[in-house]
């Protein structure tokens, strides 16, 4: 088997063992057995079985669903934009899903069944905003993209501190939604999954297909031109995948920050630099990742039950020190991506 | 003192001295001044409680007025005029040196992480020691905002001049200590929690004459601190090497100018929460007022962002009564517009004389 | 007098200057040549504190450095780094000005004495007109015109330089060397100059320093540095030295041999 084989095929060992723990283990430990009969011959009054299917299941799959979403993104921003940094929660995305959520709860009062929707356009909001603040503010002395970061940066806050200062003047949905807005995975959004997962596959899946391009387009404009690659095509498709994946999954469980900047730096020293190999590893190590950390937060710190995208932050936030230091501080390094 | 023309061709008021200001400055400076008495005094009449102009006058001449509306000039808003002043001072104040310490337009004390460290150990006093008296929370953040500012100087190292280091740094420190603002009003009681997201949003509910007197004392280091970084900006604004080679001790006044920034930005979080965004915005509106450097650009920005605060709290007070509009909110509102409106018309100036 | 003894400067672990001992004349201009990488640049921000230093000493007039304030430091030295960043709108004048940002008090500015030597210094590079101009919109030639009348204007008696002309069209490599050389001759100043061509060195220096691997290998006066032998030891290829006109050539060889060498 050679290396690579062997590392994806880890890979998919590692995601197997995180669903079923995941599936295990919790305020009651289920063994192996009975979660495999809850899946083969449920019994509805088997509490266990309730609680497999019922309760951890949905949380699961909304933690594959996020954790493959935004790594996969990630992936592409940071090929796309040569930046070691991008994600979709420092460009705006995130912030502009939970703005447009949280807005048009508040003003319009939509249900459920339209947040998705709301997310989506404030996805795509939030990251115009990114790009306009980031073409006005005109910096050309930096290069690789690092204005579009410092610029996500500046929107996110803003659009964070709006949807905050809303959320405040509601007490009544604020209850209701402060949990949402900080980032958790929890069983009761299972709704907004099934209505979403189409959007974040589809997306995935257009990345997946975009894979070969977008290695191309990495090594070089010069060279992806000369082998026939329409970068302007390839580029924008791929960002609007990007966009509209992950404010699918901001409009399931909220903002998770910090899967789709630190996947990708764990992916691409293991599986080389191409895409076409990046992509499908950050689907399975992002999903493992995702999984591994909402056990963590569920059960590292009994009985506080920790929300995911706030512990992703609060480790996300270390990484990011650790990659700016490795990238940009260190004198003469070359910085390839 | 006379006014000439001076080498780089601007119209200037020379002192004896050798000292020039730029006439398009001073004339600016003044103007933005009397908007912001005009304002704040218009703002002194309105409100919920009525009251007219003639009834300022007369609490001002010492004539009777009614207890109600004195009590609504005098110990409400006069206070609240004066804080928001203030705080908008600091604030963008902070923002204008920032951005000349990490020579980049976006860098804001918020962005870099100073805002949140105050936040977090104010916060963390305020839910661990309820009891402790309010007089000890400014120090609180001081302390939370100048760990801050140690961390960055480590993380980013002596040797790198240049700010992008700092500002990525900062936006490091600035998630992580976020999420651990977001744990707090997670798992804090639900009337603490409240109160801590509403302070976060920026509030000047809490103004009354002893709190102006405690953060007048700091807002009072601003004025020196204009005066003498003011003019150590201008070497930085050449790089390190040059400001060096110029005759400026870089590495003692960056850290300085770091921790006037930190002292500042603590004090008015303290005071008033965080004031989103501000030090951004107030810096670039007030260059587009009038495109000055050194003393003259920060005691412009200065000017601007006291008077956006003064301004959204007006806003804030003639909105209606349901819904609660919180200053941060306000001035966002306010100053957002405007900020993409003078970029825009910069971009295509720019595009024009380019 | 500016020496430096024993200098030891390294970027990371390894080190660029490996124990340099030199002395710069007083007066004059001083060519600072070396193949890439051999600490030119280095040693010229080295002297100025500009990167730290793990050894050696650097004394002007037998004082350290170190020991000098910074604002006393920027009266004696000035610097012209190889890159220049300049805000967009900093108008010449502005540049000019800030020049003699050691001299300004708190609340003072230019006396009329720095005025008049701004003019001055404007008339010296032929930018009088374009005082009101934004620095970045002048030309290639006259921007790098600028920043020398900017070094000017600080009034150091010791200027250096980190290749001033690399990115110049001849002509303009040859008129802001004629104006260094003449404010080494006419204005006495000492100017050690980083320099990227040999000719250059050959036809404008008064010394010569050769810099390899770290250290002053040879330094003396240009007729006496610049000889095949040293340039063998130093570059690493074979010249003709020879003088045509008064003027020092220094030409590479080109032949067959040395092509096979080359490949």
């Amino acid at each position: 088997m050679t290396g690579r084989a062997k590392v994806f095929s880890a890979f998919i060992l590692i995601l197997m063992a995180a669903f079923f723990a995941n599936l295990s283990l919790g305020a009651t430990n289920i063994a192996p057995e009975d979660i495999l009969l809850a899946f083969f011959s449920f019994d509805a009054d088997n509490y266990d079985h309730f609680v497999v299917i019922y309760q951890r299941l949905p949380r699961v799959l909304i933690a594959v669903f996020v954790g493959s979403v935004m790594a996969c993104s990630g992936a592409v921003l940071q090929g796309l934009m040569r930046n070691p940094l991008a994600s979709p929660a420092l460009l705006g995305i995130n912030a502009g899903a939970t703005l447009f959520v949280v807005g048009g709860v508040v003003f319009f009062g939509i249900s459920s069944a339209f947040q998705g929707i709301a997310a989506l356009i404030g996805g795509i909001c939030g990251f115009g905003a990114c790009l306009m603040v980031a073409r006005m503010s005109g910096m050309d002395g930096n290069s690789r993209g690092l204005s579009l970061i410092l610029s996500g940066a500046v929107v996110s806050m803003l659009f964070i501190g709006i949807a905050n200062a809303l959320l405040l003047s509601t007490p009544e949905l604020r209850n209701e939604f402060l949990g949402w807005v900080t980032g958790n995975i929890n069983h009761v959004y299972i709704d907004l999954l099934y209505q979403m997962w189409p959007v974040g596959v589809g997306g995935v899946v257009v990345l997946l297909i975009l894979s070969r391009a977008l290695t191309l387009i990495a090594l070089g404009p010069e060279k992806a031109a000369s082998a026939g690659v329409n970068i302007v095509l390839v580029s924008r498709l791929a960002i609007a995948a990007v966009v509209l994946s992950s404010s699918a999954a901001v409009a399931i469980c909220g903002p998770i920050g910090f899967v789709g900047l630190v996947v990708p730096h764990i992916v691409r020293p293991l599986v080389g630099a191409k895409q076409t190999m990046i992509i499908p590893g950050c689907i399975l190590v992002g999903a493992s990742i995702c999984l591994i950390a909402d056990m963590v937060a569920r059960l590292a710190f009994s009985p506080f039950v920790l929300h995911t995208g706030v512990m992703m932050d609060l480790f996300g936030g270390v990484v990011f020190a650790f990659v700016v230091r490795r990238y940009y501080l260190t004198p003469g390094l070359r910085r390839s991506l | 003192m006379r006014l000439t023309t001076g080498l780089h061709g601007y119209v200037v008021l020379r002192f004896s001295s050798g000292l020039e200001i730029r006439l398009h400055n001073l004339i600016c400076a003044m103007i933005l001044m009397m908007v912001a008495v005009v304002g704040g005094v218009a703002l002194l009449t309105t409100g919920s409680t009525d009251s007219t102009f003639s009834d300022l006058v007369g609490l001002f001449d010492g004539d009777a007025v009614s207890g109600d509306v004195a009590f609504a000039i005098a110990d409400v808003r006069l206070p609240r005029i004066l804080m928001g002043f203030m705080a908008g001072w600091c604030v963008a104040l902070t923002g204008a040196m920032l951005q000349s310490l990490a020579q980049n337009p976006l860098a804001d004390p918020g962005l870099l992480g100073l805002s949140q460290g105050s936040l977090v150990v104010i916060m963390l006093v305020l839910v661990l020691f309820p009891g402790l008296p309010l007089i000890f929370t400014p120090l609180a953040g001081f302390a939370g905002g100048l760990a801050v500012a140690v961390l960055l100087m480590v993380l980013v190292g002596r040797h790198h001049s240049g700010g992008l280091g700092i500002l990525l740094m900062g936006i490091a420190v600035e998630t992580t200590l976020s999420s651990v603002t977001s744990i707090l009003i997670l798992y804090a009681p639900p009337e603490q929690s409240h109160a801590i997201s509403s302070w976060l949003a920026g509030s000047l509910f809490h103004s009354d004459w002893s709190a102006v007197g405690s953060f007048a004392a700091w807002f009072v280091i601003s004025i020196p601190a204009i005066l003498v970084i003011g003019r150590k900006l201008r070497s930085l604004d050449l790089g390190d090497h040059m400001a060096l080679a110029l005759g400026e001790a870089v590495h003692i006044t960056k850290p300085v100018i770091l921790i006037v920034a930190v002292l500042l930005t603590a004090a008015a979080t303290a005071a008033v929460g965080p004031l989103v965004f501000l030090g951004v915005m107030a810096p670039h509106l007030a260059w587009f007022i009038s495109p000055a450097k050194g003393r003259a650009r920060l005691f412009l920005a200065a000017m601007t962002g006291g008077f956006l605060v003064v301004a959204a709290d007006g806003l804030t007070r003639l909105g209606s009564d349901q819904v609660a509009l919180p200053t941060g909110l306000a001035i966002m509102m306010i100053g957002a517009p405007i900020f993409i409106i003078s970029l825009r018309l910069r971009t295509i100036s720019q595009a024009r004389t380019g | 007098m500016l020496s430096a003894q024993n200098l030891v400067v390294s970027y990371g672990k390894s080190p660029v200057l490996n124990g340099l001992s030199v002395q710069f004349d007083t007066g004059g201009v001083t060519a600072l040549v070396g193949p890439n990488g051999c600490g030119k640049s280095t040693l010229l921000k080295a002297i100025l504190g500009l990167l730290p230093k793990s050894a050696g000493t650097i004394t002007l007039d037998d004082v350290p450095i170190d020991d000098i304030p910074r604002r006393t430091l920027a009266r004696r030295i000035a610097y012209l780094p190889q890159e220049n960043h300049c805000p967009d709108y900093i108008v010449l004048g502005e540049l000019i000005e800030l020049a003699g940002y050691a001299r300004y008090s708190l609340f003072g500015g230019p006396s009329a004495q720095d005025r008049a030597l701004f003019a001055d210094v404007l008339r010296t590079v032929g930018l009088s007109d374009m005082a009101h101009v934004p620095v970045n919109s002048l030309s290639g030639g006259q921007r790098q015109r600028a920043w020398i009348a900017m070094v000017l204007a600080q009034d150091a008696d010791i200027i250096l330089m980190d290749e001033p002309v690399n990115h110049l069209d001849m002509k303009y490599q040859y008129a802001v060397l004629d104006l260094v050389r003449r404010l080494g001759q006419e204005h006495s100043k000492t100017i050690i100059t980083v320099l990227h061509d040999l000719n250059l060195a050959s036809a404008f220096a008064d010394h010569v320093v050769m810099v390899r691997q770290g250290k002053a290998g040879i330094f003396g006066p240009t007729k006496q540095v610049i000889t095949p032998e040293n340039i063998r030891m130093v570059f690493d290829f074979d010249a003709d030295v020879f003088m045509r006109e008064d003027r020092l050539v220094c030409l590479p060889r080109q032949d067959a041999q040395m092509r096979a060498n080359a490949e």
